[in-house]
């Protein structure tokens, strides 16, 4: 398991300047979760074709003990606090969006 | 319930910096389990390993519960380990080898063991801790004698060979144990997502639980046979 480096600005602005478009803003985070995953997945071709329907777990096949990385990684990225209920809901790519975003609308 | 669940955690592959972060194993111990580590003074265990030690305990639980729950969500800190005891010999040795078999009867004194509670359900575990990885069972009795359980080291540590590995394992444990299989078993995942055993695409009634990361796979199953 490694650390991944993050430009927070750059995550918070593009999010901010895609806010009116939700559809966008959701698109937006997946490729930022892209980045997230990267350290804990080994299929990189299948990695950059995820989609909301994706599971970390059984179709990207990232240990479940790295699933706790991903909560924190997100949370560095993102500076957001996720909290254990929320974080359960973690297993696809859906869910981590909603996590996300519900976290993001909180902090402002 | 019959069932059963294991894990094994490679300790080369943890991040040891992180787990000692409160922000890292506030997600995964309770309280009082961040407690315990201090008031049981373990000698040898350093609290990384400790924290893994109870990770592969929770998801030991968590996969013996998902046969009968299969809505069960992983919430690692409602799965409380409420006592653990030390193995009689607790100096950390490597490995040392290729695999490690064992049918339950193994004196309980080598192990480390304890009582787990997740709301009504109380569950009992044993693990082994090397150098290199721990390794749990979970049972939801103390009697262990029924349980079967294998470690083995791969040379490969891609994800489908390590599935492909702790398959091959399994069966041949499973064919070599139980009387007239003669190498016609198989281990399939059944739509709920835990691992099943078939005997000419029968399911048979043997609980299996197979785990795998990095370089190590394990498995363990409940038979009384032979």
């Amino acid at each position: 398991m490694s650390k991944t480096n993050f430009d927070s600005n750059d995550a918070n602005n593009s999010l901010i300047s895609s806010k009116c478009n939700s559809n966008q803003y959701r698109r937006e985070i997946i490729d930022e979760l892209k980045k997230v995953l990267t350290p804990y997945t080994e299929n990189k071709e299948l990695l950059r074709s995820i989609n909301e329907q994706t599971n970390l777990l059984t179709d990207l096949k990232i240990n479940s003990a790295n699933l706790v990385d991903v909560i924190i990684d997100a949370e560095s990225k993102y500076s957001i606090e996720i909290d254990l209920a929320s974080a359960e809901k973690m297993t696809n790519v859906r869910s981590c969006i909603d996590v996300i975003v519900e976290k993001m609308n909180f902090k402002k | 319930m019959k069932s059963i669940g294991n894990d094994i955690v490679a300790l080369k592959s943890i991040n040891k910096k992180r787990t000692k972060q409160i922000l890292f194993y506030s997600k995964i111990l309770s309280v009082s389990e961040q407690a315990l580590y201090y008031k049981q003074g373990f000698e040898e265990l350093s609290f990384e390993k400790f924290v893994w030690l109870l990770w592969s305990v929770k998801e030991s639980v968590y996969k013996y519960l998902k046969r009968s729950v299969p809505d069960l969500v992983f919430s690692p800190t409602k799965i409380i380990i409420q006592r653990i005891e030390l193995p009689y010999r607790q100096t950390i040795t490597k490995f040392g080898s290729t695999q490690w078999e064992n049918k339950g009867n193994e004196s309980c004194e080598n192990f480390y063991r304890g009582i787990i509670t997740f709301g009504p359900y109380t569950f009992y575990f044993r693990s082994k801790i090397h150098a290199e990885l721990i390794s749990t069972v979970v049972n939801d009795g103390e009697n262990f004698e029924n349980i079967w359980w294998g470690i083995k080291s791969i040379d490969d540590a891609a994800y489908n060979d390590q599935s492909k590995e702790v398959r091959a394992f399994i069966l041949n444990k499973l064919n070599s144990t139980l009387s007239g299989c003669n190498d016609n078993l198989s281990i399939e995942k059944c739509p709920l997502g835990y691992p099943v055993v078939l005997k000419e695409a029968k399911e048979m009634d043997i609980p299996v639980s197979l785990a795998h990361h990095d370089h190590f796979i394990a498995y363990s199953f409940l038979s009384k046979n032979p």
